[in-house]
């Protein structure tokens, strides 16, 4: 019997399987299925529930599970490694107002300096990815508290680059 | 014929460009930034040279190194791919300098077309129908201003060498000019290495059609017949089909003999694509000509059974079109889908990452021209796109359930891509209607979620999934390396030499 654990929604769900020979219970949360599953190669599953034969494609990286399924695409977070870097992801979000990029590029211009004043929806850095120019506002009023990057600097999604000090802190 | 092609550029399109290098026996020869070792391209190359690191004005962009490594590898002839170097007059000339033949227009006749504002002038004073807009660029903001007071909004930035929607903004309001201007400006700086920007009206509901051409050296022009492209998010097309469910046989008549027109006009050689905006009541207006083999050009190729790369490297060579116009018989209906690097969900920001798999759908009228494969990393450093899926069939009703079924089976896991999102379109109501502007997007599917009803039961589904190949996966790991034989000496517990208890 194997047991595993993942996030879906945000919310851990128990996956426990049990089985051999091309037949398996699984339970999943509190529901219970009864499958028959082969692996016909490093990433993919034939798996039948009551006669009806699905293609299914796995992999797995970082602490997150990959699937495809008719054609649609979930990923899971390992629910034990998503515990952890909560608690780290957490500290650097807990700074007020931290601004972040959404996805990881090039600071390719800031437009305001530390100190000043700016408003809900101002342009504050450009970051560019794959050769598309993308502006980040600022979300509220407040103050530029710290620039953490200059032009030319590579950043990481989710890792903020300026921070802002806004009314209520 | 040519010794040898030095192919100046990388992903998809090197790809298809070395396949075709090699069906005429002639050597390729790939050029790699330092990120892209393990890429497709200089897998599939007969030579591959390094010319540095990721950013393109030091590798895909360096005009001199690829110039030199062309010399240094007996290279008689570049082709420049889409992007990048492709519509650079600079280069072009480079290479003629170089008496290196620049598988494309003349250095002269992609400058002339490659400047947006003086082809419209050109094509004005022939006769040929035109957007309202500038027809100078200008540096000043203030100048600007005025111009789009006098279009009207929403006007749109366009830059001078534009191409492909870098560089280009809609403005629907005079005070975002000025911020709209400086992006358009940088962007095009960056993609075109020229920051001179017009407007021109901009259109609301138009379709995108484009003609192929097929030009030789001794001005014999053909046309290939149009492709639609008004699927597009930023400007950039991400379904490409043909033929456009917006002509009849008279109009497509007409906008193919502008086509070679504008073609004429201009003293075009080699591959090249008319592109024409089409208003509501049927009026077609000249945008451009891409003096470039265009991503899209695999749905013409699969219509007209004519391989374009192929007589873009004919044609560069000094050979005459084999084909007349006659000779040019379209048969059936393709459709392309561009296979992008985005998050769909996330307004389609670019995502980078490890491909953790990639799976490619097979079976009759599906073609896929791809850059990836399975364990190599998408970087931020390039254009996002990553394939495209080409399906022909019979009629465009067939085409759209044989593209569904190949999407469904096409799989990548380990970055965001606009898949999903392509299901999307291709099973709208109004695009199977064909019912296709370039308001389709933004009317039909923003904002965009991957969510549908049945997705609790599939998730459980895909979790199951998961448990099993995991438990699966697990007496398989222990032949590997993580469980070897102890050594007896690791099992013998405590114990000590020469003792007499």
């Amino acid at each position: 019997m194997s047991h595993y654990q993942y996030l879906k929604n945000g919310e851990p769900v128990d996956v426990i399987v049990d089985g051999k020979d091309g037949h398996f219970r699984v339970q999943v949360g509190g529901q219970e299925l009864s499958l028959e599953a082969q692996k016909l190669s490093d990433h993919l599953l034939s798996v039948s529930a009551n006669g009806k034969q699905k293609r299914i494609f796995v992999a797995e990286s970082g602490g997150k599970a990959y699937v495809s399924i008719e054609g649609r695409i979930f990923v899971f977070d390992d629910a034990a490694r998503a515990s952890n870097n909560h608690g780290a992801g957490r500290s650097a979000v807990a700074v007020s107002g931290a601004i972040t990029s959404p996805m990881p590029g090039n600071l390719i211009k800031v437009m305001v300096k530390e100190g000043d004043r700016v408003s809900e929806g101002q342009p504050l850095v450009i970051v560019e990815a794959m050769k598309m120019e993308n502006e980040i506002r600022s979300p509220s009023e407040g103050i530029v508290k710290t620039i953490r990057y200059s032009v030319g600097d590579l950043v990481e999604a989710g890792v903020p680059i300026v921070e802002l000090e806004t009314e209520g802190t | 014929m040519f010794k040898k092609i030095l192919v100046a550029n990388r992903g998809e399109i090197a790809v298809r460009v070395i396949r075709a290098c090699r069906e005429l026996d002639i050597p390729a020869v790939a050029v790699y930034s330092t990120v892209d070792r393990d890429g497709v391209h200089v897998e599939i190359a007969d030579e591959a040279v390094c010319i540095g690191d990721p950013p393109p004005l030091e590798s895909y962009l360096n005009i001199p190194k690829i110039l030199q490594v062309a010399r240094d590898h007996g290279c008689d002839a570049i082709h420049p791919g889409y992007g990048f170097l492709a519509e650079n007059p600079g280069f072009a000339k480079a290479c003629e300098d170089a008496a290196i033949t620049f598988i494309g227009p003349s250095s002269e006749g992609i400058r002339l077309l490659g400047n947006k504002v003086e082809s419209r002038g050109l094509m004005g004073a022939h006769g040929i129908p035109l957007i309202p807009g500038m027809m100078s660029t200008s540096a000043d903001n203030r100048a600007i201003a005025r111009e789009a007071d006098k279009i009207g909004f929403p006007v749109l930035i366009k830059a001078a060498a534009g191409g492909g929607g870098k560089g280009m903004r809609v403005v629907h309001d005079r005070k975002d000019l000025p911020s709209a201007l400086e992006a358009a400006r940088r962007e095009s700086k960056a993609a075109f290495a020229d920051d001179t920007v017009y407007l021109e009206k901009y259109l609301e509901e138009p379709r995108h059609v484009e003609f192929q051409v097929l030009a030789d050296l001794d001005g014999n022009v053909i046309h290939l017949y149009e492709r639609e492209c008004s699927i597009q998010r930023r400007h950039q097309k991400i379904v490409e089909e043909t033929p456009s469910t917006a002509l009849n046989d008279a109009l497509r008549q007409r906008m193919g003999e502008t086509a070679v027109k504008v073609a004429t006009i201009a003293g075009y050689r080699n591959a090249g694509t008319v592109e024409f905006l089409l208003d509501e009541d049927k009026n077609f207006y000249f945008l451009e000509v891409n003096t470039r083999i265009q991503v899209e050009h695999p749905v013409t190729e699969s219509t007209t059974g004519v391989d374009l790369v192929a007589q873009q490297i004919r044609i560069a060579a000094g050979e005459k079109l084999a084909l007349r116009q006659n000779d040019v018989k379209p048969r059936g209906h393709a459709m392309e889908c561009r296979i992008y690097a985005e998050d769909p969900s996330q307004g389609f920001l670019p995502s980078s990452g490890h491909l953790l798999l990639v799976h490619e759908p097979v079976g009759p009228g599906i073609r896929v021209d791809s850059g990836i494969r399975t364990g190599m990393t998408v970087t931020v450093h390039y254009d996002p796109i990553l394939s495209k899926l080409i399906c022909w069939g019979e009629n465009r009703d067939a085409v759209c359930r044989r593209m569904i079924e190949a999407l469904d089976n096409y799989v990548i896991l380990g970055v965001e891509t606009i898949i999903p999102f392509l299901k999307n379109v291709v099973r709208h109501e109004e695009f199977q209607k064909g019912n296709t502007t370039t308001a389709f997007i933004p009317k039909f599917l923003t904002p965009w979620s991957p969510s549908t009803p049945e997705d609790g039961e599939l998730a459980a589904q895909a979790l199951a999934a998961v448990g099993l190949w995991k438990h699966l996966q697990t007496p398989v790991a222990r032949v590997g390396t993580t469980s070897r034989m102890p050594s007896p000496w690791e099992t013998l517990g405590a114990w000590q030499i020469g003792s007499s208890d």
